[in-house]
């Protein structure tokens, strides 16, 4: 029989129970270790941020206007590139217009992290309500707003977004604020109806539970049941959705810049930057290339994150 | 089962006529005229004007859309405003190069995908596996236009490997093939290692290899069998994204298929083919969708029963 | 995963992709591959050509056709009564034996069908098939959008007006019946027209006026268009087309010239520029429009350099003056801005392919070119001592003035250029006003909302003074409501578009372009000039101002030598 390492009185017994009850983490803080642990979302993170940095503070970090056009600086070369055309106060080149590419590229950061994030909030929103009410109240509520749902998901969506865009861009609407209130309705009209269909499933598994047995025992409202317990229990997985929509929406963001109907010009993001590329390609690949890269970078990033979370927040995933 | 896909089939019909109105209502919200089509020459007004009753797009909006879907049910989809011939003619001259691109892509992304991720996550943690995961994640990452231009300038002008112009001859197919089911590919990568990776470890493969059946049989019987669930519904999801990856894939290789028809149609508001080839999409998307779901069903019993 | 692994290999390739690529770029391997460099000169009688059509054509129906692509194609597999000198871009016969006959009163014309003409399948072609095409393009029906070059024929307006929906079809066949197209015999196309038009002749050679088989269109009925009916009597005909992809078309062996020198002519759809750049260097194709973005990669390269060459357009582009609103409706203040704006420099900075329009409105190259016109010269002394001369000079419409354009990057630059030049020339502020070009175009449209300074450009539908000082600036013009009048010039031009006699017209028109350009309701920007590639196996190309396709006045001499 092992004796006793250490003495067992009351008083540091007590203590020791007080801290085990301290140390007890909730799941968000057993994720948050996970994630910390995972080092490729942790840079992914760091990308991130970087980004939004960026973004925020495009306009002192930028050498020049992004929307300077000089005719005489076209096509200058950075520094790796052509000395014949290089021009040092530019230190990525300039594209076709004479326009920084530099100053362009951080000041694009904006429009996709705001593309990224904003419509990924209001999907979110939207997506959550619907399938909180749907997996909630069942029946003939769970019934109209599924069929709904249902039409919405089988719209293809870079085909609807191309259409809706096209349609709408000319219009009052999307004249305002160069289209980009359009773009996340359009982005998030088509989107939400995924997270709502996650809702409502992870809604309809947990609808059965005792917790929410019991919050109904002692006389909760159903409001009360949807927001205090039934939606924290059903958020990882939505999150981890969540996180993985960011890049496809900043990816749908370029692809309509390069069917011509994204953000209305002069402003500049990576996805426009990259299709006005594609005309000079033959003289230099810079001004396509570096844009490119840097979508690829943030995108890498986000999945990294996502991937990161998917494994911090998934109990089950214990390696 | 057969209840379920008739009820299926029946909510495609609703969905479609959804898809239609919605369409109808865009492409008819975007100011200007369809025949005003030449910036450089515009026509005076009154010739517009002239052009637009001759076409009846000058009707009230409901009566258009009322006469479309009559003429829908009659499989009759109008003529193109631009072009000098009828939609289901140019659908019918396009549609299947578009097809025959996508149909090979998808086929090429199965062959390499599969294989792939059986075996990455076979050999997990080995040098194969971070090989296969890391063209998985680029493949997902880097957008499909990015590499397109890419490859088109490294392959067709540069090394001159493929030819730039025309289309039919394996050369002319290979290149865009290839870009195309990237997307797919890498998606379906991993999906087939993360699913087969579950599959081992789940406790009826234990007691497979507990009865002392052979590797190979554990896997092929057990693993692969579990893993193609949720690998079949991946199916559904690539086609629409083998559709709209088409569509910048034609555009930058010239491929004289529906999706590059697609694009340029819709910045000349031509109604009647954006309408046409928007619901043949949708109409395929829902067909895949639904084939996924009664795959689903066959695959897995627990499904049908519900 | 949770080391670094794989976040390691992704970048990596991502950086080694990017490396190799730039590496590839830099200096690029050979650009053409040399063939027969001691190669003969000699024609191969199988020859066949490649070159880029643009987009798909949207019709290539020749009482439809209205853009570059199509009319090329009709070109190619059509031919009028008349055709275009390539060097002086008058009008001489073509299918027609022989000059038109033209009445003393200039209001009857009469044509004559050459003899032995047959059609490509072999079936001979009568006057009875020019007048079936006039007919067409006449025919409300048919709602082609160059309908109206006809409208100087009688009756034709009046039938092509007409609403189809709402009339009878007695109604339309009466008012066929009443239109001056005839055949009165077999050899004999009779046009009667509502008054003189001495610039008929070159309207003959359009795609308007170009034959077409009864038998066609019975059998095609809307698809007569596809190869195996699309029937004509030019020096090639189309046997293949793949939709969207390509078009081939072969020599015609019934074309009364004799058979064309290249046997095949295939035409692809690319319509990315770069792209077909990218396809030239590759040999894939043996012609190149070139845009802007290209000049630099083609000037770096020897071989490149030596294979382009200069195309006259036959476009100007011109800002426009609002002449009904102050302070534009003072000459001295338009010309006073027409003439501080340095033309030259212009083309050098900013333009990069173009001429600098230092004439009249008329470019180089359509008959009418005024190149001693000095009305609208550069001359910052004379431009300022004109607004000083002006009754607006010192007020408050003189500070700042609007200019209003279609919002695009590139003509903002052109825009702000202008600007700049105003400044310093002149002393007025031009403030740039971009609109989205769609609510641009209905702008121009109506006097009313026509903008302050604005920027358009016209180009020639056929070769005559009468498409540009009459059509765009006659106080009457549908097509360019500046508000500017004056009424010496509206009957000058007039009584030149009726004067049958050439030098007198001639003359008229050149007074008359002089007088615009003094007036200044617009003031002239640019000339519309293109360059292209052609390799150098690609010869007897003849280039015109009004080229929809290579060669177009004489395909029939262009040929590839054999290779080595």
């Amino acid at each position: 029989m092992a004796t006793a390492t250490r003495p067992v009185d009351a008083q540091t017994r007590s203590i020791e129970l007080n801290a085990l009850a301290r140390r007890q983490r909730s799941l968000w803080q057993d994720a948050w270790l996970r994630l910390r642990r995972n080092r490729a979302a942790m840079v992914g993170l760091v990308v991130v941020v970087v980004a939004c940095l960026l973004a925020l503070f495009a306009d002192v970090i930028a050498p020049h206007d992004p929307l300077d056009v000089n005719a005489a600086k076209s096509m200058r070369e950075p520094p790796w590139g052509d000395p014949k055309y290089m021009d040092p106060s530019h230190p990525l080149g300039t594209d076709w217009l004479g326009r920084d590419i530099l100053s362009r590229l951080v000041h694009s950061a904006r429009i996709s992290i705001v593309i990224g994030f904003v419509p990924a909030a209001i999907v979110f929103s939207i997506g959550v309500t619907v399938g909180l009410l749907a997996g909630f109240k069942g029946g003939k509520t769970d019934n109209l707003l599924m069929r709904f749902t249902d039409v919405i998901y089988a719209f293809p969506d870079l085909i609807f977004l191309i259409v809706v865009m096209t349609s709408l861009r000319e219009t009052e609407f999307g004249k305002v604020l160069g289209g980009l209130p359009l773009m996340f309705v359009a982005i998030a009209v088509v989107s939400w109806s995924g997270i709502a269909r996650l809702t409502r499933g992870q809604v309809l598994s947990l609808k059965e539970r005792e917790f929410v047995e019991a919050a109904r025992a002692i006389g909760a409202s159903p409001t009360r049941i949807m927001a205090r317990h039934l939606f924290p229990n059903a958020l990882p997985p939505l999150i981890v959705a969540t996180a993985f929509s960011v890049p496809t929406y900043i990816l749908y963001e370029a692809g309509l810049s390069f069917f011509g109907v994204g953000i209305r010009p002069p402003t500049p993001t990576w996805g426009v930057m990259i299709f006005e590329g594609f005309s000079v390609f033959s003289t230099s690949a810079w001004p396509t290339l570096l844009p490119a890269l840097c979508i690829s970078v943030v995108m890498l990033a986000f999945t990294f994150v996502g991937d990161g979370l998917r494994d911090a927040l998934d109990p089950r995933m214990k390696l | 089962m057969i209840r379920y896909v008739t009820r299926r089939l029946l909510l495609l019909i609703p969905t479609l006529f959804f898809v239609a109105l919605i369409t109808f209502a865009l492409a008819h919200a975007a100011p200007g005229s369809p025949f005003d089509k030449n910036p450089d020459r515009p026509l005076p007004q009154e010739t517009i004007e002239r052009l637009e009753r001759l076409y009846g797009v000058d009707r009230p909006l409901p009566e258009q859309f009322v006469l479309y879907i009559g003429n829908l049910l009659r499989f009759d989809l109008g003529s193109s405003l631009v072009k000098d011939r009828s939609v289901a003619d140019i659908i019918g001259s396009q549609f299947p190069v578009s097809a025959q691109l996508g149909l090979q892509a998808l086929l090429l992304a199965l062959a390499v995908a599969l294989p792939l991720g059986v075996i990455s996550a076979l050999r997990h943690n080995s040098a194969l596996d971070y090989g296969s995961m890391a063209f998985a994640t680029l493949g997902t990452t880097i957008p499909s236009f990015v590499i397109a231009i890419f490859a088109i300038y490294l392959f067709a002008v540069n090394l001159k490997l493929v030819p730039i112009v025309g289309w039919g001859t394996p050369k002319h197919m290979l290149l865009p093939t290839i870009i195309l089911s990237l997307g797919a590919m890498a998606f379906l990568t991993r999906i087939t290692r993360a699913s087969v990776l579950e599959a081992i470890g789940q406790d009826h493969v234990r007691t497979a290899r507990g009865k002392g059946l052979s590797e190979q049989t554990v896997i092929v019987v057990h693993v692969l069998k579990n893993a193609m669930i949720p690998i079949a519904t991946i199916v559904g999801p690539a086609t629409a994204g083998l559709i709209t990856g088409s569509f910048i894939i034609e555009t930058i290789f010239n491929v004289p298929g529906l999706g590059r028809e697609f694009v340029l149609s819709i910045a000349r508001r031509d109604y009647p083919l954006i309408m046409g080839v928007y619901l043949l999409y949708a109409f395929l998307i829902a067909v895949a969708n639904l084939t996924v779901d009664i795959l689903y069903g066959l695959l897995d019993p627990r499904i049908r029963v519900s | 995963m949770t080391t670094l692994g794989p976040i390691r290999a992704p970048l990596a390739l991502l950086v080694v992709a990017a490396l190799l690529l730039a590496a590839c770029q830099g200096g690029g391997p050979t650009t053409t591959n040399p063939i027969g460099q001691i190669g003969s000169d000699q024609p191969d009688p199988n020859g066949e050509l490649i070159t880029n059509l643009g987009s798909e054509p949207d019709t290539i129906d020749p009482h439809k056709a209205s853009f570059v692509g199509e009319i090329a194609v009709v070109m190619s597999v059509f031919e009028g009564l008349m055709t275009l000198d390539p060097k002086t871009l008058r009008p001489v016969p073509a299918a027609a034996a022989k000059d038109p006959d033209v009445t003393p009163d200039g209001k009857q014309w009469k044509f004559t069908v050459r003899d032995g003409l047959k059609f490509s399948d072999g079936s001979p072609l009568t006057a009875k098939d020019f007048e079936r095409g006039f007919l067409r393009t006449c025919d409300p029906r048919t709602a082609g959008d160059y309908a109206f070059v006809l409208y100087v024929v009688a009756g034709c307006e009046k039938w092509n007006t007409m609403d189809v929906r709402k009339a009878s079809a007695a109604e339309l066949d009466a008012a066929k019946r009443a239109v001056g197209i005839k055949a009165v015999d077999e050899k004999t196309l009779q046009l009667d027209l509502i008054e003189p038009a001495a610039y008929f002749g070159s309207i003959a050679y359009m795609w308007v006026g170009m034959p077409v088989k009864q038998e066609s269109l019975d059998k095609g009925g809307e698809r007569w268009t596809e190869p195996a009916t699309y029937i004509g009597n030019g020096p090639f005909k189309l046997t293949s087309w793949k939709h969207n992809e390509s078009m081939v078309f072969e020599r015609n062996e019934h074309y009364w010239r004799g058979p064309a020198k290249l046997k095949k002519w295939t035409r692809v759809m690319l319509n990315e520029g770069a792209v077909a750049f990218a396809a030239y260097r590759n040999n894939e194709i043996d012609t190149l429009g070139v845009s802007a973005e290209d000049l630099r990669t083609i000037e770096s390269d020897n071989e490149l350099r030596s294979q382009m060459r200069d195309v006259a357009g036959s476009c100007t582009y011109y800002i426009g003056f609002n002449s009904s609103r102050p302070p534009m409706d003072d000459p001295n203040v338009r010309i006073a801005f027409a003439r501080s704006f340095d033309r030259d420099g212009y083309i050098r900075d900013i333009q990069k392919i173009g001429a600098a329009a230092n004439g009249g409105f008329i470019p180089p190259g359509i008959p009418g070119y005024d190149k001693d016109d000095t009305a609208q010269r550069f001359d910052p002394a004379a431009a300022k001592a004109a607004l000083a001369k002006s009754k607006y000079s010192g007020q408050a419409e003189l500070r700042s003035v609007k200019f209003t354009y279609a919002s695009s990057s590139r003509t903002k630059t052109r825009v702000e250029w202008l600007q700049q030049q105003w400044k310093n020339n002149l002393g007025v502020e031009a403030i740039p006003d971009p609109v989205d070009s769609t609510a641009y175009t209905q702008l121009v449209k109506k006097l009313e909302t026509t903008p302050l300074m604005f920027i358009l450009g016209w180009c020639a539908d056929f070769p005559d003074q009468q498409n540009w000082l009459t059509t765009v600036f006659h106080s009457t013009s549908t097509v360019a409501k500046t508000g500017w009048k004056n009424a010496k010039y509206d009957e000058l031009v007039r009584q030149a578009d009726r004067e049958s006699d050439k030098a007198k017209r001639d003359q008229m028109y050149l007074d008359a372009s002089r007088m615009l350009s003094a007036e200044a309701p617009a003031a002239w920007l640019y000339y519309v000039t293109g360059k292209i590639m052609i390799k150098p196996w690609v010869k007897g190309v003849t280039t015109t101002a009004l080229d929809s396709v290579l060669g177009q006045f004489r395909m029939w001499e262009v040929y590839v030598t054999k290779k080595g």
